[in-house]
């Protein structure tokens, strides 16, 4: 699979370019990804549906990509360093929530495409997880549907 | 289960190690399970060479438990992490 030999990963999630940096919003359908891309500035949004990621040089950035959801704008065709990583949880309040790294990990499989069932392959993916886990900080985000949630973001 | 039954990890059941504790992805429906300390001594020693008669005595020395208790809860840990289809069990010759 060649999004697992190039060291990245596609997940169900919207992404954001804020200050140069992307912020990656992951959730299943309902969980407010197209939510969160319709409160952010125009050309802002890489994604509303399907983010990759991948490691270059050491680096892991956010790529937009051609799969859109709800808000149907024009995706932007470039990549930004990632500033965090974030699970989306529709709640009548902000907050922001440290994890642990098996939380980080249960989430982010659970919101990878991902169709691989080789043993193999699946181990190359945790790996993959552990490595971008521990340069990424991941969040859990309880937000309600208004732009002022991205003053609890780091 | 029988106690004389060689539990084994299941072939397809990716895993890792972290801070010391293993998570498998299950073969079966691709959900990460994270296992606490004894349930991760038992997944190490799931080779289908020992019984697990033989883990729970091991168990029984690694945290000074009396052997009955470790042999319940090694049976009861094989149980469920069979049940959740993360070990196979090849089982114990009459």
């Amino acid at each position: 699979m060649v999004m697992l030999q190039r060291q990245g990963l596609l997940l169900h999630a919207a992404s954001v370019v804020r200050d140069g940096r992307a912020y990656v919003f992951m959730g299943r359908s309902g969980a407010g990804k197209s939510t969160v891309a319709s409160l952010a500035p125009a050309g802002s949004v890489l994604t509303d549906e399907i983010s990759l990621l991948r490691c270059t040089a050491g680096k892991w950035q956010a790529y937009g990509t051609p799969f859109w959801g709800k808000f149907r704008a024009e995706g932007q065709n470039r990549c930004a360093p990632l500033a965090g990583i974030f699970s989306l949880v529709q709640a009548p309040r902000h907050r922001l929530e440290s994890i642990s790294g098996k939380q980080a990990l249960a989430a982010l499989l659970s919101n990878t495409l991902f169709f691989m069932a080789e043993r193999k392959a699946r181990e190359n993916l945790l790996g993959i997880f552990l490595e971008l886990s521990q340069s990424v900080p991941v969040w859990r985000l309880e937000f309600q549907k208004n732009a002022s949630f991205w003053d609890v973001l780091p | 289960m029988k106690p004389g039954s060689r539990p084994q990890q299941h072939p397809n059941a990716a895993w890792r190690e972290l801070d010391g504790e293993v998570v498998v992805i299950s073969p079966a429906d691709s959900v990460l399970h994270e296992l606490n300390e004894t349930a991760s001594f038992i997944w190490r020693h799931a080779t289908g060479e020992h019984t697990a008669e033989e883990i729970a005595r091991r168990m029984a020395e690694e945290y000074e438990v009396d052997s009955e208790t470790a042999l319940a809860d090694a049976c009861a840990l094989v149980n469920h992490l069979e049940e959740r289809k993360l070990l196979v069990c090849a089982e114990a010759k009459e």
